[in-house]
């Protein structure tokens, strides 16, 4: 760290280059943090995790990078495109431009600085963005750029990259020294691409033409199994060591390794073909040569491109704006593929460039930028524009990334700085882990215990061998064995064995087992439960190799936002004068009176009817509650093409209220720098509020409030906020409504609403006035504004008179408390992790069933690690001091902050976390970063054993997904990153209870017993030869012929599992979804375990042994054939052991099946009919082709015979009385759950039992009447950076939008509203019906709107 | 109605209306939504118990028939390996009782014996007499038995060329690899090539069972011995005499190797190919003559083997074996056991089921046994307490 450096400049310099802060600041205790995390994943690989994520001193949104004030004026303009919106009085707020000292002198000078010590800063830097790549790739070298490994470790394998680097001497990127800023000239695309920058095509297959083979081979093989395959064929290849045909284990590995082929490349055809969709959606891209833009691909923009992006469409690549059409180069982002965040994001184009709004001007720009090099730090930004001679600084403020969206922007323009791989968000993109499931890691480690026993069978007979040689040699002279060394000899028979036993591992399971999950993957998708109508998205499998984990989760990571909610906000409900008013009112809950107090709701037209009413002696207050709630506020409103108002609004809650108050017929329509107006729609009247002041919304005030001057002249506040604040401002004395007004607010925090309390007040003309002008020196004041601000609002805000409160819904998705709900009755813990404030995460806990009153909730919000660390012993010690029953542990919650995590995330705080975490029901962690979300899926993943499932539809949860064990994504309306990160892509969270109860429960088992039976089958027959060396000298000869064993996995065998694998059902869905109880079979691994695993193995050799030593009985001597006195031959005798090996192996298999369809007949009696016929016909033919010659005239003898039959008959049952008699005897005397579900199935019996579900409704119903509610939550999810005043005094929609779209600044001239007030009357009437874009005039605006409507797509 | 449904997109900008995309809603058809037709099994007692039941009626008579059926094989073994140093030169003494064993439906009277003759050559040759107690119906088979002779040794197995064997004259080269060590020598080709050949049985049977006193002679044939398809598939070779050579085994037999009158023709040497067929065990039988057509008419009877096979330098033993065949072969009653053994424990099972069904008796989809519910009841009981607020 170059601190000295670094301190170069002043504070406000610093505040555009992040990193130096942090490095200011606390720098030595991130690099410390930064060691201790690492962390490994299940590969054994350090990840250094970005160090972001436990940079806590920092807020970890963009916004809180733009720390200057974006609205202030550089007043650096050149003046060469003087525009009119600079006449007139040019600052009529003082404060901005005391406030707004433009830093950029020192700005310059501190890059002048950086600049000369770039080497050594970028360096640094470099480093740390190399180990903050949560990639699983090594490092290539720390000469290079650090931040490319994710490149690199892409084309490791890149045939075209490796041929360019090698044999061309070309390299891709090497033009630019990572160590130089990136330069980027304006409108030069032909010295832009001299400078060999990557275009802006991305690709996230695994393959392409070139790297199949390799890459596909190098996967492949680096599986123990496929590996062990090919050494045991390469084994088979040595002369006279096989004793079985030498291509029948590489005819074998060659099929499953097509099988497999096909697969991958199916996969990942699906992959690329996304990418392509990706790559050509449109955007317009200025042209220099038509001077105007034309429609490219996204893959066709370039480094240096000038791109023209709408609302509501995607940022094609990292940009940095230019000229907007909001005022002064305003623009709204939405973060939330990037970060989560839903609030809209502000960014401001430098005002040298804010200008440039119209086509032709743009070819005007000349100059270049230079920018920092790619890196994938999503909150820094660094470069600097020189434009027409004069030198811009950039910062984070200009940088728009891709995977943003537009919003509430008509458009905007912007140059194109990193493309493609280059841009942040990719560089942020891990490689898609390879999940491995938790079944295939038991089965590879069982792989290894098996392969240790059969190195161990090996061993026994290849001592058994010399034994019998050295004792014995001298009684084999016939088979000429003098002379091979027994040194030697030993070491051939363990190869020899080898191979006879290689079957221990069945080859043809992984394919099976492979072709199954591809199989229920096709299933799943096929799931009409599982299809969202509304969007047409049938659920999505991307990693069929998952699906069986999909029964054993124990923990549910789950976004919030778009997840568990639509971010809609609605206005539900309202209490105004101490009646409660809804919009439908549920059955029995209309308004009566008990006690005289009036309890239940009212209908929204009967708050009409009483507004009007002259009886209702409370009308007026109803008026100042929706005028309340139609004035105080930030929103924008801006007519519809369709007439219609849309009101942009940073905070959805607000737009929710003002939408809400139009609804109720106060209608905000126009908002000029000093006013707003409504209208009245009963009346048609217009009404004026003078804006005098307000007082900014904070997290510390929690309440927001402005002064209106009345058209009655009276001054009035408004205020609004959360409850706690609004009644600690009471007026003590003249508050009828309070009590009510409490009860309402309680029952909508009960039903998890979203409540604001509203409060007003009369202010008197010498008040205000002597206010006004506490408020004004406060106002400009240079240290400390905004507390002086705070205060001056805390001098005005009392006495207030509580009109009412407010109810706002934060929509869930379909049936998200239902599902939470069966989910945690199927044992799953739920962690819901959002960047929402703790008040608005608990409210969601509460609607959606996760939360309910009766639960202890377990706040940890602390400020410091000591804090947490205090926090969380002491809440331990609480729980061990109460010997908590399990009935309590399942009322307890732990609600988080993301500070706190970051601290109880750290290594020595993190098993108090665990502890706390896994005995809660349910745990919500708020605030918390993207990253912060993957930390904790990793540190559960890490200190449990557990499975863990992260669901989310944002970009923010990629991260989280791909650490999960199964990430799921929730395509959504916007963005689809997550759900192609994910493992699955459902349509609905309401999908998650059937993936997972009924889907996850049936792969788990089918899976299980698909795998366990595969390892049985093959022992059950191989082992025969293991028993048959004592018979044979321990020479290794097969009992049967090479290529009917290797047809054993291929034809006769390979059905049942697939069957079972594919249709079995050992519970019906419906039944699964009734008791989700059952679910914990999967959690508890009750058909997968090491136990069970060699019981089947146990058993597999208890089968074997009884074929075995049941037909060394029956063909003793040879002499059991009735045929002319003729005896058997080896060959006759091995086709009867292998015809009763495969009738009890399919006997097996018709026991441990629970439903037969159709396709099991066709498995399990087919496979053996299909054996009986395929036999003698192979038999007869082929030995005269020379395959299989040991066949030669073994049918009629095998087949002729009475034993052959008979054995057939009675080993079979012998085998298998074993596995009936236990079977029966587990259901009967030892039943689990499955088993009674699966009579209840059976015999259609119903669940007699009382529905609990009721009387633990009414329980908890009491239960929450006697709680004292402590937490409640209330709306507002504004942005805490200020400006509202500002963005206030800057719109004035009353002016039209130019000729491109663009709105000027009003707060230039605040006062020419007034001027055109008598011009403006009547046109605001008009647009109410008539769309202000439609004037003929205005062809070019027209235009815009028919694009923006046919090029909408959806990334 | 069609035409009237197009004329609008025909008319609609084609820049704004595109093709309706195909929706990706999944058929509901009973295969694609799991809804197949299914039969579910399930053990119950209503089923467990009738079916052990039937079993164990299948299977006791199957085991009861097929004891009896093999207690009518009657046959004679004697172990004659220690014949030569046992055995009187020219008269018949008692064999030991350990190297005889026999079944017959009547008691014999007299114990087999055994003597040594020497012919006008100085051939020795072994002479077995036995009792035939009672006639025995067609047909009557002899064998001979050997034992710990390892004829499934991998290294065995495979030590032959089929084409030799089909009578084509193979070159050295071409020959078998796993013929080796006995694939060629010098520059001649073994013929036969590999172990097998050349370690086949060389003990002459007689073709006859020669009648002591008035018990008159009962011939055999080795006619028809081997499989069919053997007698189809072993040709008589075209190899030139001068080409080949007798494995090293045969030089009894071919002292001087071959000429070309005394080339084998394997088309008619049955006791080879009945040799090549190998056994699964050491211990194995092989068919040396034969008679399906007449009885064997009860009384003394003589048979004649010429001893040359060294059995006793590869540790085992070989036997002179008489008998006669059922429907599963020889002798053997494991299977009629093993049948009895199963319906057995089936019997067994229904009466330990049947105890415990009487004893402990549980219905189908007894709901008490959904143990999953335990948060209910401790619900309940809490419910009357007052929450208790621990934090």
């Amino acid at each position: 760290m170059n601190d000295n450096n670094r301190h170069q400049g002043t504070p406000d310099s610093t505040l555009f280059d992040l990193d130096s802060i942090e490095g200011d600041t606390n720098g030595g205790a991130h690099n410390s943090h930064s060691d201790r995390f690492q962390l490994r994943d299940a590969d054994g690989n350090n990840n250094s995790l970005f160090q972001e994520t436990i940079d806590l001193e920092r807020d970890d949104n963009i916004e809180s990078d733009v720390r200057r004030n974006p609205f202030i004026n550089d007043s650096e303009d050149d003046g060469s495109f003087e525009l009119n919106r600079f006449d007139g009085v040019e600052n009529h707020n003082p404060q901005l431009h005391q406030v707004g000292r433009t830093p950029n002198i020192f700005t310059r000078a501190f890059n002048r600085v950086r600049k000369g010590l770039g080497r050594d800063a970028d360096r640094t830097r470099g480093n740390r963005f190399g180990e903050f790549e949560m990639s699983n790739y090594n490092k290539v070298s720390n000469d290079e750029d650090l931040g490319d490994v994710y490149d690199k470790s892409r084309n490791q394998f890149d045939m075209k990259m490796l041929f360019n680097r090698y044999i061309l001497r070309k390299g891709g990127s090497n033009l630019n020294n990572p160590d130089e800023p990136r330069l980027i000239h304006l409108n030069d695309k032909t010295a832009n691409n001299s400078l060999g920058y990557r275009n802006n095509h991305i690709s996230t297959t695994k393959y392409n033409a070139g790297t199949f083979l390799p890459k596909f081979l190098f996967q492949e093989f680096s599986k123990y199994a496929n590996l062990f395959f090919l050494f045991t064929s390469i084994i088979q290849q040595v002369p006279n060591v096989s004793p079985t045909n030498r291509y029948t284990t590489i005819g074998t590995l060659v099929v499953v390794l097509i099988v497999s082929a096909i697969k991958e490349s199916v996969e990942d055809i699906k992959r690329a073909n996304s990418d392509k969709e990706l790559n050509y959606s449109r955007v317009e891209v200025f042209s220099e040569i038509e001077a105007d833009f034309v429609i490219k691909r996204w893959v066709d923009i370039q480094v240096g491109d000038i791109v023209k992006v709408k609302s509501e469409e995607a940022v094609p690549a990292d940009l940095i704006v230019l000229s907007s059409s909001e005022p002064e180069g305003l623009c709204y982002i939405e973060t939330a593929n990037l970060d989560g965040e839903t609030n809209l994001k502000i960014k401001q184009s430098r005002i040298e460039t804010s200008k440039y709004i119209k086509s032709s001007q743009l070819s005007q720009l000349r100059g270049k930028v230079l920018s920092e090099q790619p890196n994938s730090s999503l909150y820094t930004y660094e470069g600097t524009m020189t434009l027409n001679g004069q030198e811009i600084p950039l910062s984070p403020e200009q940088m728009i990334l891709r995977g943003a969206t537009l919003r509430n922007t008509a458009w905007i323009f912007g140059i194109v700085i990193f493309t493609g791989h280059e841009t942040k968000l990719m560089r942020n993109a891990t490689a898609t882990p390879i999940k491995r499931t938790a079944v295939e890691r038991v089965i590879n480690l069982q792989i290894l215990a098996l392969f240790g026993l059969l190195i161990g069978l090996a061993l026994i007979s290849s001592f058994g061998n010399v034994i019998m040689l050295a004792s014995k040699g001298n009684e084999l002279s016939y088979l000429y064995l003098e002379g091979t060394s027994r040194v030697g000899l030993f070491f051939k028979d363990i190869l020899t064995y080898w191979i006879l036993y290689s079957n221990l591992v069945p080859i043809s399971m992984f394919v099976t087992v492979e072709l199954i999950k591809y199989y229920q993957a096709y299933m799943i998708s096929s799931d009409l439960d599982l299809y969202y109508e509304t969007t047409d998205t049938p659920t999505v499998v991307r990693t069929s190799s998952l699906v069986e984990e999909l029964g054993q989760i124990e923990y549910v990571f789950s976004d919030k936002t778009g997840t568990l909610t639509r971010n809609i906000m609605e206005f539900k409900s309202c209490s105004i004068a101490g009646s409660c008013y809804i919009e439908k009112i549920p059955e029995d809950k209309a308004a009566t009176m008990e006690d005289g107090i009036e309890i239940g709701y009212r209908s929204f037209d009967e708050l009409n009817s009483r507004l009007h009413s002259k009886t209702y002696e409370d009308s007026n207050v109803i008026n100042y509650f929706l005028t309340l709630l139609a004035t105080c506020h930030t929103v924008i409103p801006e007519f519809q093409s369709d007439g219609s108002i849309k009101y942009q609004a940073a905070s959805p809650d607000e737009g929710a209220l003002v939408q809400g108050a139009a609804d109720l017929g106060y209608k905000f329509i126009v908002r000029k720098p000093n006013s707003v107006r409504v209208l009245i729609e009963d009346s048609g009247e217009e009404k004026e509020y003078q804006l005098l002041n307000i007082c900014e919304f904070n997290s510390t005030r929690k309440r927001m409030s402005a002064i209106f001057k009345l058209p009655d002249g009276s001054i009035k506040l408004f205020c609004k906020g959360a409850d706690t604040v609004i009644l600690e401002r009471l007026d003590p004395d003249d508050n009828e409504f309070v009590d009510a007004t409490m009860r309402h607010l309680e029952d909508y925090a009960s039903e998890g609403l979203r409540t604001l309390c509203l409060g007003m007040r009369d202010i008197s003309n010498e008040e205000y006035e002597e206010w006004s002008e506490i408020y004004n020196s406060a106002a400009t004041t240079l240290d400390d504004r905004s507390t002086k601000l705070d205060e001056a609002a805390e001098l005005i805000e009392k006495n207030l008179i509580l009109i009412g409160a407010t109810a706002i819904e934060d929509k869930l998705q379909e049936d998200v408390p239902e599902t939470i709900h069966t989910l945690q009755e199927a044992g799953i813990r739920i962690w819901v992790l959002t960047g929402d404030r703790q008040e608005t995460a608990i409210n969601i806990g509460m609607s959606c069933s996760l939360l309910s009153e009766d639960m202890n909730l377990l706040v940890i919000n602390e400020n410091s690690k000591e804090d947490t660390r205090k926090n969380l012993l002491e809440k331990i010690a609480a729980i061990d001091d109460h010997q908590l029953s399990a009935q309590d542990l399942s009322t307890l919650a732990m609600v988080i902050d993301g500070k706190s995590l970051g601290y109880a995330l750290e290594p020595d705080l993190e098993d108090y976390l665990l502890k706390i975490g896994t005995l809660c029901k349910a745990v919500i962690c708020c605030r918390v970063s993207p990253l912060q979300k993957a930390l904790v899926v990793k540190m559960v993943k890490r200190k449990t054993s557990s499975l863990l499932l992260a669901i989310g539809d944002g970009a923010n949860d990629v991260s989280m997904i791909q650490a999960a064990h199964v990430g799921v994504g929730i395509s959504g309306m916007e963005g689809m990153q997550a759900s192609r990160s994910a493992d699955f892509a459902i349509g609905q969270f309401k999908y998650l209870k059937k993936l997972l109860l009924v889907h996850g429960s049936w792969s788990y088992q089918r899976i299980s017993v698909a795998i366990l039976y595969s390892f049985y089958k093959n022992i059950a027959l191989y082992m025969a030869q293991f028993w048959y060396v004592f018979s044979n000298a321990f020479s290794g000869q097969s009992i049967i012929e090479s290529w009917t064993l290797t047809f054993y996995n291929l034809f006769f065998t390979v059905l049942p599992p697939f069957v079972i694998g594919v249709f079995d059902q050992f519970i019906s869905s419906r039944l699964l979804e009734k008791y989700p109880q059952l679910y914990k079979l999967g959690q508890k691994g009750q058909f997968f375990s090491v136990p069970i695993f060699w019981g089947w193995v146990a058993n597999g050799f208890y089968h074997s042994a009884v074929t075995y030593v049941g037909s060394y009985l029956f063909y003793r001597n040879g002499f059991a054939l009735n045929h002319h006195g003729e005896v058997a031959d080896h060959w006759t005798w091995g086709t009867s052991i292998y015809t009763t090996s495969v009738l009890i192996v399919l006997g097996k298999a018709a026991l441990i099946t629970n439903q037969w369809t159709k396709f099991t007949l066709l498995a399990i009696p087919g496979s053996f009919i299909f054996w009986l016929v395929f036999f003698p016909i192979y038999a007869s033919i082929f030995p005269h082709a020379n395959v299989s010659t040991e066949y030669f005239g073994v049918v009629t003898h095998t087949y002729g015979s009475a034993t052959f039959w008979l054995m057939l008959l009675v080993l079979p049952i012998f085998a298998l009385l074993r596995d009936f008699a236990w079977k029966y005897y587990r259901r009967m005397y030892i039943p689990q759950a499955y088993h009674v579900v699966q009579e209840m199935q059976k015999y259609k019996i119903k669940d007699y039992r009382p529905q609990v579900q009721h009387f633990q409704n009414a329980i908890r119903k009491v239960r929450q009447v006697q709680r004292i509610k402590k937490q409640r939550g209330f709306a507002f999810s504004q942005s805490e950076e200020g400006g509202q005043d500002k963005i206030i005094r800057m719109y004035d929609t009353t002016q039209r939008r130019g000729m491109y779209g663009e709105l000027h600044d009003a707060s230039a001239n605040p006062f020419r509203d007034e001027n055109q007030e008598t011009m403006l009357e009547h046109e605001s009437i008009n647009s109410l019906t008539n769309n202000p874009f439609e004037d003929p005039t205005n062809d070019e605006n027209s235009d815009y709107v028919n694009i923006h409507k046919t090029d909408s797509f959806e990334i | 109605m069609a035409f009237s449904l197009r004329i609008p997109r025909l008319l609609g900008s084609s820049d704004t209306e595109k093709p309706k995309p195909i929706s990706k809603r999944p058929p509901n058809t009973a295969f694609r939504q799991q809804r197949l037709k299914s039969w579910q099994p399930i053990l119950t007692p209503q089923s467990v118990l009738p079916l052990l039941v039937l079993f164990t009626c299948i299977f006791t008579p199957i085991g009861v028939g097929l004891i009896i059926g093999t207690l009518h094989v009657q046959d004679i073994i004697i172990d004659y390996t220690k014949c030569e140093t046992l055995a009187n030169l020219d008269s018949f003494t008692e064999i030991p009782s350990k190297y005889v064993n026999y079944h017959f439906k009547q008691e014999t009277s007299i114990k087999p014996g055994w003597q040594i003759q020497e012919n006008s050559d100085g051939q020795r040759s072994c002479q077995l007499q036995f009792e035939i107690p009672n006639d025995i119906t067609s047909s009557v088979y002899v064998f001979y038995k050997l034992t710990n002779f390892f004829q499934n040794h991998r290294r065995y197995v495979t030590s032959f060329d089929r084409n030799q064997l089909k009578g084509k004259a193979v070159k050295i080269s071409e020959l078998d690899e796993s013929c080796r060590p006995l694939r060629e020598f010098g520059d001649k080709a073994i013929y036969p090539c590999g172990l097998i050949a050349n370690s086949m049985f060389n003990d002459t049977f007689a073709k006859s069972l020669i009648g002591v006193e008035e018990t008159t002679d009962f011939e055999l044939t080795n006619k028809g011995i081997s499989w069919s398809i053997d007698r189809s598939r072993f040709k008589k070779t075209t190899y030139n005499a001068s080409d080949i050579v007798p494995p090293p085994n045969w030089t009894k037999l071919y002292p001087d190797g071959y000429t070309d009158e005394n080339i084998p023709d394997l088309h008619s040497w049955e006791e080879l190919q009945v040799w090549m067929r190998t056994a699964s065990f050491p211990n194995f039988y092989k068919l040396a003559a034969k008679n399906e057509t007449s009885d064997l008419p009860k009384g003394q009877y003589i048979y004649n083997i010429e001893s040359n096979y060294p059995i006793s330098d590869y540790g085992g033993t070989k036997s002179f074996v008489l008998s006669t065949s059922s429907i599963i072969g020889g002798r053997n009653v494991s299977l009629g056991v093993v049948f009895l053994i199963v319906a057995g424990i089936c019997i067994i099972f229904t009466f330990i089921f049947l105890i415990k069904i009487i004893s402990q008796p549980r219905s189908m989809g007894d709901q008490t046994y959904l143990h999953f519910d335990v948060s209910t009841d401790t619900f309940e009981n809490e419910a009357n307490t007052p929450p208790r607020e621990i934090l």
